[in-house]
């Protein structure tokens, strides 16, 4: 019989916005390079048994500047990992005006048979430079890919400002704090699996009102909440 | 929390499992491999915590292990454990070798249907697994890809993730993917039954002849961004079928549908007559759901319409392509290298449509198809093939163990005994037994 091609699929891009600051050196960002690494064979798995989606990633680093490590979404199956190195500041704004740049048709979205809204992962361990990336947040905000995505950040330590990954997140639900470079891996996985899973997936249906979905974003802070006590991280002195 | 190596569960039974390595892990739950009086098994151990605080969904499936399974063609829960670690789970059989997710197939990269004919046996091992599951009173309630273990050389099926089957009208809460949901439920308008399953088996079905989606044309394809808004708009409120005879807005687009569009032209009319069907406007108009119900394609219905279609394959003279033969049409061979086109044969009408079979050289006729008490579509009772001495004239065997009665052109009836032959160009009517007939069709 003729041979089929693959069923038309969405893509779906999970982004990892990665803080490559100087605080970032050492055990942390080594930490983020393997639970990484580790986690794409998952992925690809995923990726290949899933007849909803494509699951594409991509890469954005910023210290003094932001940095795309990929020049356009990549298929996790061909995706290869190139370790992140840490130096320099916190330049959160112009992440987020490059994010801003590629979440949109003609950036990193664009695919011939759509996407399904992008699941946007946050890693980082200390405060922007300067309030900057206010501005840049704003305009953000109004980006409709920006709207609809699942959004979580992992705050890496006691000095990571919360309360910015919370202005990103918009919920402090979907915030994950850790102390360890143990729990960052735990998370990383969790994190970029579950996201995966959710943003992947056609809208899930059930328990609701006539005519009503829930949001990924939603689905997402439920996944959290089921599998908390996976995370919570007590320990008093950070570990790094 | 993961269960250890060597840890034991108790079942319900009294008997205790040892767990082994993990297998997977899906949505609601981890799948492990355990051993129960040295066999191997696979224990689903939830993890989703609205299931293990769900009571009525462990006495569900309490039940079901209590009435067992509509066949054999299930992963069907076996034991329950007794509650432990907060949580609870069931054993099953583990799935044998030479079997593949249903999803893999439609990602087509590594696993690939031998055969027209191994897909056909898939789709109508399907439609038996829900038409038996259905007869036992159930209904599935979240049909989807991920249900399924297919057999890519024989099309045998599996069907797994049988923990939320209920009796019909019977819910657990569960929540189902929107692309396979029926409307009525994609909107929450009503819940989970068996006919949202002829739906989601018919989008099933689909998939499976197609490696496409019923729902998903340009009009999915010009959304950038698939929101969960838009899902509820193309999946619930305002389905389009993108073969929908009366309404042109959902068509494959070249380019991107090219499995819809490719494939649709190798299958008889007959078929796609049924898909146009099951995904009218009507049968997804959640509007009036008395009527929806209806208009759908029901699981016996189809498994009719499977067997006529794997009845007539036949092997393109030219290239050896499998071909699926139209009923009163010509027919081209898929193969486009070849192009070679059969004439239109004469056909047999089995109970006024109930089967439609070609009337060309190899072709079997079935016991369902000749005797309607009769369910076997494995044993032949009838066998058509061209005449040993003139070629060109095709004739029909009797090869059950009845005598038949044929009605001749010029109305006479005679009989044909076991093992004797007639000549089409003679004959308008078969009668196998009382009630069972076939019209011969020009
Ligand atoms: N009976 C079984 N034998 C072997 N493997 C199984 C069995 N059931 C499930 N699995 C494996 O475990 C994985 C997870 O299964 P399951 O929890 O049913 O997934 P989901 O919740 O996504 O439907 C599957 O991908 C499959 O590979
Ligand atoms: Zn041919």
């Amino acid at each position: 019989m003729l041979k089929p091609e693959g069923i038309v699929r969405r893509k779906m891009v999970l982004f990892f916005i990665v803080d490559t600051s100087g605080s970032m050196w050492g055990t942390k960002i080594q930490a983020v390079n393997q639970a990484v690494c580790e986690v794409l064979p998952e992925l690809q798995k995923m990726s290949d048994g899933n007849a909803d989606a494509l699951l594409q990633v991509a890469v954005l680093g910023f210290d003094n500047a932001a940095y795309w490590l990929t020049a356009e979404p990549q298929n996790v199956d061909a995706f290869f990992w190139k370790d992140l190195e840490a130096n320099g500041g916190t330049n959160l704004g112009d992440a987020l005006f490059k994010l801003n740049e590629k979440l949109s048709k003609d950036g990193f979205m664009g695919h011939a048979s759509g996407a399904f809204a992008p699941a946007l992962f946050l890693m980082s361990d200390g405060c922007p430079n300067d309030d900057s990336y206010k501005k840049e947040l704003e305009k953000l905000r109004n980006n409709n890919w920006f709207k609809k995505a699942i959004k979580v950040a992992c705050a890496i330590g006691d000095d990571a400002g919360c309360s910015v990954l919370e202005e990103f997140t918009g919920t402090p639900e979907t915030i994950l704090t850790v102390h360890t470079p143990e729990a960052l891996k735990k998370v990383i996985r969790f994190v970029s699996v579950t996201s995966s899973q959710i943003g992947s997936q056609s809208a899930h249906v059930g328990n609701r009102q006539i005519d009503a979905v829930e949001s990924k974003q939603d689905s997402m802070i439920g996944a959290l909440q089921a599998s908390s006590d996976q995370f919570t991280d007590d320990s008093d002195a950070d570990e790094w | 929390m993961r269960l250890g190596i060597g840890r034991r569960i108790s079942l319900t039974n009294g008997k205790s499992i040892t767990v082994g390595d993990m297998l997977g892990e899906g949505g609601q739950g981890e799948v492990y491999k355990v051993t129960l009086d040295g066999k191997s098994y696979a224990l689903k151990w939830y993890t989703s915590p609205d299931i293990i605080a769900n009571e009525a969904f462990y006495k569900n499936l309490r039940n079901n292990i209590e009435s067992g399974t509509p066949s054999d063609k299930f992963l069907w829960p076996k034991f329950l454990t007794e509650k432990a670690e907060g949580s609870f789970g069931y054993v099953m059989d583990l799935r044998p070798s030479g079997y593949n997710e249903f999803a893999e197939f439609l990602v087509a990269k590594k696993v690939f249907f031998d055969s027209h004919a191994a897909q056909i046996n898939a789709a109508l091992n399907i439609t038996e697994a829900f038409r038996d599951l259905h007869r036992k009173g159930y209904s599935y309630q979240d049909l989807n890809d991920g249900n399924f273990f297919i057999n890519a050389k024989t099309g045998d099926v599996l069907v797994c993730d049988n923990d939320n089957v209920a009796p019909n009208g019977e819910n657990l809460g569960i929540k189902g993917k929107a692309r396979y949901m029926a409307p009525e439920i994609v909107r929450n308008i009503s819940k989970p039954d068996k006919y949202s399953d002829y739906f989601s088996l018919s989008v099933i079905l689909f998939e499976l002849m197609f490696f496409s989606h019923p729902l998903e044309g340009e009009r999915l394809v010009k959304h950038p961004c698939l929101t969960e808004d838009l899902e509820l708009l193309l999946y619930g409120k305002e389905p389009i079928f993108i073969f929908d005879p009366e309404n042109a807005m959902n068509r494959p687009v070249q380019g991107i549908h090219n499995n819809a569009i490719r494939y649709w032209s190798v299958y008889p009319e007959y078929l796609r007559d049924k898909f146009r069907k099951a995904f009218s406007y009507k049968a997804m108009n959640s509007g009036d759901l008395d009527v929806a119900r209806r208009e759908r394609i029901m699981d016996n219905d189809w498994r009719k319409t499977f067997i006529s279609l794997r009845s007539g394959i036949i092997r393109c003279p030219r290239c050896s392509e499998e071909i699926m033969l139209n009923i009163g049409a010509d027919t081209k061979c898929p193969n486009p290298k070849c192009g070679n086109v059969i004439g239109k044969t004469h056909s047999l009408s089995f109970m006024g449509g109930k089967y439609r079979i070609p009337v060309y050289p190899g072709i079997e006729v079935l016991g369902c198809m000749t005797d309607d008490m009769c369910d076997d579509r494995m044993k032949r009772t009838g066998y058509i093939s061209t005449h040993p001495q003139k070629p060109g004239v095709l004739g029909i065997r009797n090869d059950s163990s009845m005598p038949w009665t044929v009605k001749l052109k010029d109305g006479t009836v005679k009989p044909l005994e076991p093992g004797k032959s007639i000549s089409f160009g003679v004959i308008s009517e078969i009668s196998f037994k009382q009630g069972c007939s076939a019209d011969v069709i020009d």
